[in-house]
């Protein structure tokens, strides 16, 4: 896939970023770059949608967030899955892919 | 959970603003930090990925409002600003605000105690469990009539009718019976020396069980308490009573009260919210056993099979029952009750007139009330009456608002521009009209709560000093109705401007000649302000005819003949059965209390008399007069008073024939009687009616009674009676046992009568200090009682209407004045190029008298469909009155132009140069 970056599809960031952080704990710009690399660039998350989703997610207790020092030793808000985020991950997993494979079966059609 | 989790985090993220604010900072700063250096690890310069992570940041201060706009924290926030931003707009403009807010204080607050008296009078339930269980049978004015047949509904039962339906009905779990009127009593009690009048309410043993109340102390009355007649001298008082006279005492239940001279055991206090099944102007200090009659009324008794009809019914439904079967059940046992005691057999017509009989069985949930009846109507009218003063109220404010919303467009184009939404700045406007409104309503809710005392005292005007259940505490019905009212109020004033701004272009409004632009495509612009100037006109016009039609209904009432001479008559309200006189002692009495009473200065005649000239409820009886056969179904009664010496003189009742009862005519002498006109028309249409004699169908009043004079028609009881009625006055003196009692005294004055009212309560007290006088009033205020409804309404329709008159001047004021301004340019060039003053002020002029006679055209079919809905209500005129149409048409014409007239001045006064230099 080539050229400029698409847009995430609507209501999926939340999903993507409590994968992201299923793997271990991240801050902020982790969460971003992490999200374009796994999609090899093809989705690149800006702050202006980032961070209002993390407030979001932490509202809903979905994460948590704790300031921790970072590998170069600055300070850096750190979020983390909570269990209803783990939850909350997996509902959303299986919904996607059942939506997913809806999708594919009427575009095959 | 959920909810409370994001209450608190909100609540959190409020309190710790500047905290939450930096930490953002930080978090931005490090991840635009990470960005920079993980693109200069891609190869980037310094410099560049700088740039490149500015870019892709976009302003901080935005992300910082998305992430603060994602908790309802924000809204909560934006939605206090908006508060504060139109409170500072309030303050900004205080005349604008003091009149909005006072308007709408007028408007919601009239409203809300008109509101509160209907809520008092039909909508609370009675303080009793259960109460939507209770069912009244009928609904008829307290009142008493004597056996027979009633004339289709029946409503007043007797005594025996309830011990027939006790035992054998199966729809309810109870049925009480109870007096339809309150009986007034003379108490002492170990800590009053001297006996106090006191309200008592005659009601069967199950009363209180039937209804559901308990007491607060002790028992309340039970079903062996109304077993047999006079066994049971027992008493429940009210909470009131209890406190006031009984000085709170516990120890109160087992002691003995003196009622009518009788010892009375008090067995139980009621709670302070229960005040019995009827709502009136005064409720009961005391219920006694109905048994216990005879000795509370000191009248013969009335439980008697066949007896008078003096009771009312209640029952408490059983779970399930149909309505309709106990409808039918209890009217058969009516008409079989009737169809026993009738003469047999039976005649055709008693038959026919039997099965017409009906017994209505309605909802039950607010009790019994003579005051309901008399003032449902007339709250009615008047709710209709202060919902049009609060939608000119509206009108005005549409109007105020729609002015200020133009000349706010610059505000809102360039906030508009700045990058607010449409959305916020129409929520704005909203806000500033829902504050108006509540602060309106929270002042019309204290105005209410002392308007409605104004009218709680006026209903209960007539009470001789007891407690009203009636309160002008506003309950939960009317706080919600308040708070309903001004909702509604702020969207009917605020849709208007708020709608207006939503269609504001931003760039038109903020070019240079705006203004010019704004006043030429005035047109179209000023038409909503003009429709809602002519439905003031409109609105207004109607108030006034409506107020019109009473006022003049009220001086019909009072201007008309009542047939005597209503000034300077004092009338004194005595009970000689209170100082426990018998019937053999009256007479004498009556002479010492007469010879004693003409003698004070300044009295110039005095009589007694059973009932007053004039007055709900009266003594009616056949009469069979010697010589005259009846025709099949005529009618025989007539009305009766019993008189003293002097009365047609005291109360200028002219003589037409023959003599007036006199000092001779005693208790020996030959029985006298003296007839109205229509009496002596009807019975005697050759004027052969003196020397006649008759008798009564009242078998307590004995003997024939020879007509020795006639007197001039009067009204009797009603105001509003057109028809005249038949009356007889019999010398009080000449009737024995319980029909030898007056209870009224009348006194002709020279002067103001209110003045000799001393001098009587010391006469009184000379000749038998135990002999209580219950209430002094003059006659013209007992006749203006008669017609407190009348006066209620029609004051308070004028009051209102002048209320919404002023109100759609001012609007009218304003709506012209702000025209003028906005064309003060037009107008300017108009004077340069040549016009007169004159025709600018014709000009200005003409626009409100279109407004106006739109209007008027308009208003007068619709003042003319409002007279008919209130027809019912108007005495001796009609409901299209000429004179009161015109005198509205006139008088909204009228301040209408008073209104207009100043703004087109002022026109006439703008001086070009400063006109066109105005931009």
């Amino acid at each position: 896939m080539t050229g400029k970056p698409s847009d995430l599809i609507q209501g999926t960031l939340e999903m993507l970023i409590l994968k992201t952080l299923a793997l271990e704990p991240m801050h902020g710009y982790g969460v971003a770059l992490r999200i374009e690399q796994i999609s090899n660039g093809v989705f690149r998350v800006n702050p202006g949608s980032l961070f209002p989703a993390l407030s979001r997610l932490e509202r809903a207790a979905r994460i948590k967030a704790e300031w921790r020092a970072t590998e170069n030793n600055r300070r850096a808000k750190y979020y983390l899955l909570t269990d209803q985020g783990r939850k909350a991950l997996k509902e959303e997993t299986q919904q996607w892919g059942r939506q997913l494979a809806a999708i594919t079966r009427i575009l095959e059609a | 959970m959920t909810f409370m989790r994001s209450f608190s985090s909100g609540i959190k993220a409020l309190l710790h603003k500047q905290q939450r604010s930096l930490d953002l900072d930080e978090e931005l700063h490090a991840f635009q930090e990470d960005s920079v250096q993980e693109k200069m690890r891609h190869g980037m310069t310094d410099g560049q990925a700088r740039r490149a992570a500015r870019v892709e940041m976009g302003s901080t201060e935005t992300v910082k409002h998305k992430v603060r706009a994602s908790g309802w924290e924000s809204t909560a926030e934006s939605i206090w600003q908006d508060i504060r931003f139109s409170l500072r707009m309030m303050a900004k403009s205080p005349g604008f605000t003091a009149v909005a807010i006072l308007s709408l204080a007028l408007g919601i607050g009239a409203n809300t105690s008109i509101f509160t008296l209907i809520n008092n009078l039909m909508l609370k339930s009675l303080p009793v469990t259960n109460p939507q269980k209770l069912v009244a049978f009928g609904k008829e004015f307290g009142g008493g009539r004597i056996a027979g047949i009633p004339n289709g509904p029946m409503d007043l039962f007797p005594y025996d009718l309830y011990q027939q339906l006790q035992q054998q009905q199966t729809f309810f779990q109870g049925i009480t019976a109870f007096a339809s009127f309150p009986t007034m009593v003379s108490v002492r009690t170990n800590t009053t020396a001297a006996a106090t009048p006191s309200i008592s309410h005659l009601v069967s043993g199950n009363f209180f069980s039937v209804l559901g109340a308990e007491p607060f102390l002790g028992r309340a009355l039970l079903p062996s308490d109304t077993e047999s007649p006079g066994r049971n001298p027992v008493a429940v008082v009210s909470y009131r009573y209890w406190q006031q006279t009984l000085s709170a005492d516990p120890s109160a239940i087992g002691s003995a009260i003196t009622i009518n001279g009788l010892p009375f055991t008090v067995v139980g206090v009621m709670p302070a919210k229960f005040y019995g099944v009827d709502l009136n102007q005064e409720s009961p200090d005391l219920w006694l056993p109905l048994t216990m009659q005879a000795e509370v009324m000191q009248q013969p008794t009335m439980l008697t099979p066949n007896g008078v009809q003096w009771l009312h019914f209640m029952g408490r439904r059983k779970p399930g029952t149909n309505m309709k079967q106990a409808q039918a059940w209890v009217t058969a046992q009516a008409q079989q009750y009737l169809r026993d005691h009738e003469a047999h057999p039976l005649s055709a017509k008693a038959s026919e007139q039997i099965q017409k009989v009906f017994v209505e069985l309605l909802p039950g949930e607010s009790g019994i009330s003579n005051l309901r009846n008399l003032y449902e109507q007339p709250l009615h009218i008047l709710m209709g009456v202060v919902i049009l003063v609060l939608l000119i109220a509206c009108a005005n404010l549409a109007n105020f608002l729609l002015a200020r919303a133009a000349s706010r467009e610059r505000e809102f184009s360039t906030r508009l521009a700045l990058g607010s939404s449409r959305i916020r700045i129409v929520r704005q406007i909203l806000t500033e009209t829902l504050l108006l409104s509540f602060i309106g309503g929270a002042l019309g809710l204290l105005l209410a709560f002392w308007g409605t005392r104004l009218l709680i005292g006026f209903v209960t005007s007539g009470a001789t000093g007891g407690s009203t259940a009636l309160s002008a505490a506003p309950d939960l019905h009317v706080l919600a109705f308040t708070f309903g009212i001004s909702v509604l109020t702020a969207l009917l004033f605020g849709i208007a401007p708020a709608l207006r701004i939503s269609r504001i272009g931003v760039a038109p409004t903020l070019t240079s000649n705006a203004r010019t632009a704004a006043s030429s495509g005035g047109r179209s612009s000023r038409l909503l302000p003009n429709i809602l100037v002519t439905s003031q006109v409109v609105l207004s016009l109607m108030l006034l005819a409506v107020a019109g039609l009473f006022l003049r209904t009220l001086r019909n009432l009072e201007d008309q003949d009542f047939g005597f001479n209503r000034t300077n008559v004092l009338l004194v309200n005595f009970n000689p059965k209170f100082a426990g006189y018998k019937a053999a002692q009256l007479n004498g009495l009556y002479d010492r209390i007469l010879s004693r009473v003409e003698a004070i200065p300044g009295v110039k005649s005095a009589t007694l008399s059973g009932a007053p000239p004039i007055s709900r409820g009266n003594w009616i009886a056949g009469i069979s007069i010697k010589g005259y056969t009846a025709a099949p179904e005529e009618d025989l009664s007539t009305l009766i008073n019993r008189v003293g010496p002097r009365f047609f003189e005291t109360m200028g009742i002219a003589m037409l024939q023959g003599r007036p009862i006199e000092a001779q005519d005693t208790a020996t002498s030959p029985q006298v009687v003296i007839v109205n006109q229509t009496l002596a028309n009807h019975f005697f249409p050759h004027g052969d009616a003196i020397g006649r004699r008759f008798t009564l169908a009242e078998p307590s009043v004995k003997g024939e009674w020879e007509i020795a004079g006639i007197v001039r028609d009067a009204k009797y009881n009603n105001p509003r009676d057109v028809k005249l009625e038949r009356m007889i006055y019999l010398p009080v003196t000449q009737l024995t046992d319980d029909d030898n009692y007056a209870y009224f005294m009348e006194l002709r004055t020279a002067g103001d009568p209110v003045k000799a009212t001393a001098a009587v309560r010391a006469a009184f007290a000379e000749i038998d200090p135990n002999l209580p006088i219950l209430q002094v009033r003059t006659i013209s205020q007992q006749v203006g009682h008669l017609m407190d409804q009348d006066q209620l309404i029609s004051q308070l329709s004028i009051f209102f209407s002048l209320l919404a008159l002023s109100l759609a001047c001012i609007g009218l004021y304003g709506v012209m004045s702000y025209n003028v301004a906005r064309r003060t340019n037009e107008i300017g060039i108009r004077l340069a190029l040549g016009s007169q003053p004159g025709g600018v002020l014709w000009m200005i002029f003409k626009e409100s008298l279109l407004l106006l006679a739109i209007g008027i055209a308009i208003g007068i079919p619709a003042t003319l469909a409002a007279g008919r809905m209130i027809q019912s209500q108007l005495f001796g005129l009609s409901p299209s009155d000429p004179l009161t149409v015109f005198a509205a048409v006139l008088t909204i014409s009228f301040v209408t132009l008073i209104a207009a007239y100043f703004p087109a001045r002022r026109a006439t006064k703008v001086d070009p140069v400063v006109a066109l230099r105005y931009e």
